[in-house]
């Protein structure tokens, strides 16, 4: 039986925060003894073979940590398609540990918290999941895992979620519960109003140039009537 | 008036079909245009968080090509209502309808605005369809209930339909009809 299974419900798959975030999970995890294997969901239900593949090691891992943006108010479509495979067959994994670690975009965790994290509790009780804690990162774009960076590569800007995960390594690794947790990825100074401001038109900017690059309006209205 | 249903019932369940068929039948009795698509029929592959309906070809999908999103894409974006139905999911939506709900990301723009105190993406059109979701459950689950109604208030914060509503049945219900009626009649769909 595997100590932990990290799985990755990033529709980006490998270029992601969560990769980034489980990369360095995984490495916590592995400095205090216990085994750990770190799936990619996106890879896996690519084939029933591997799709099975998954499944057996969620059966076998004694507990599950779930690492997935938030889209649309809620999980990922892989992410609900493998909740719905494991209660589809009944796997049994009671008493197993689940915890899952959750970004968004926007910098309020409210917007995991509110929906998201209730669903998995849901999933979890439902499922037979002992539920170990949880933790929803607002601002997740910050940790800029869309462009390859690990966790370590982003400096100052890496260090609350790096300090939570040391948290939840060192409570795996003690078999006690994690709480249920909710910050914002960048520094506090980032979140005063006149700064909040200028980096909120600073990334709407950004957006629109990026559109320009390609020749597009970033506002082009391709449906309308 | 169009609406657009989209049935999002996993394969080999079929138990949303009665409700898509009432909701069919009192539209057009409404004088509604009524188009549905049950989901798990089409080809729809998933988003895969390129960001290319953003930065690259504003407004339209081009990071995963070729499927039949396009054109739910395209209708969802001109019709007057859009009706989700989905199997309750732990208190959310079903995988086959989220898959396509996920695609809708180029509806919006990526800039942010706060509504409420809290970030939001910009609006890409001037208007967009209500929302009504409807979601079955073998066994009606309070806080599952609670929750897929949660899911459409916030849903709705990111997508600005001018009305939205969310509904919870317990799977052959015999007061579907007359519930079903009544939730068009609530939204002004019908008279």
């Amino acid at each position: 039986m595997t100590d932990t299974l990290i799985l990755v419900g990033s529709p980006r798959g490998k270029k992601s925060s969560s990769t980034s975030l489980g990369n360095h999970l995984k490495s916590l995890l592995q400095d205090r003894g216990l085994e750990v294997e770190m799936l990619w969901i996106k890879l896996q239900l690519v084939t029933e073979e591997k799709t099975s593949l998954m499944l057996e090691a969620i059966s076998d891992a004694e507990a599950v940590i779930m690492i997935a943006p938030l889209y649309d108010d809620c999980q990922p479509y892989i992410v609900t398609k493998t909740m719905e495979l494991i209660a589809a067959q009944e796997l049994d994994v009671k008493k197993r540990r689940f915890l899952p670690i959750i970004n968004c975009g926007f910098p309020e965790s409210s917007h995991i918290t509110a929906v998201a994290i209730p669903i998995y509790k849901k999933f979890a009780s439902k499922i037979g999941y002992d539920w170990a804690g949880s933790l929803a990162l607002g601002g997740g774009e910050m940790l800029q895992g869309r462009y390859g960076k690990q966790l370590d590569d982003i400096g100052g800007l890496g260090d609350k979620a790096r300090r939570e995960l040391e948290k939840i390594a060192d409570v795996l690794a003690g078999g006690i519960v994690y709480s249920d947790e909710a910050l914002v990825v960048m520094p506090d100074i980032f979140l005063k109003p006149i700064l909040a401001d200028l980096i909120r038109w600073m990334n709407n900017r950004m957006w629109r140039s990026q559109a320009e690059k390609h020749g597009a309006a970033v506002d082009a209205r391709p449906y309308a009537p | 008036m169009n609406a657009l249903i989209l049935n999002g019932s996993l394969k080999g369940q079929d138990g949303l079909q009665s409700i898509q068929d009432i909701l069919e039948e009192e539209l057009r009795n409404g004088g509604w245009l009524v188009e549905s698509f049950i989901l798990h029929q089409m080809e729809i592959r998933s988003c895969i968080g390129c960001f290319r309906c953003w930065d690259t070809t504003p407004g339209i999908c081009t990071g995963v090509r070729g499927d039949d999103a396009e054109e739910i894409i395209r209708k969802a974006a001109n019709a007057d209502i859009l009706i989700f139905l989905t199997s309750l999911t732990f208190g959310g939506y079903s995988s086959e309808l989220k898959k396509i709900i996920e695609r809708f990301l180029g509806l919006l723009q990526p800039a942010m605005t706060i509504v409420g105190g809290e970030h939001h993406h910009v609006k890409r059109y001037e208007r967009y369809p209500s929302i009504i979701a409807i979601a079955t459950a073998e066994n009606l689950d309070e806080e599952e209930v609670q929750l897929f109604k949660k899911l459409v208030d916030r849903h709705s914060l990111n997508f600005y339909p001018p009305k939205h509503r969310a509904e919870v049945f317990q799977s052959g219900d015999e007061g579907i009809l007359e519930r079903v009626k009544g939730i068009l009649v609530d939204m002004e769909m019908l008279r």
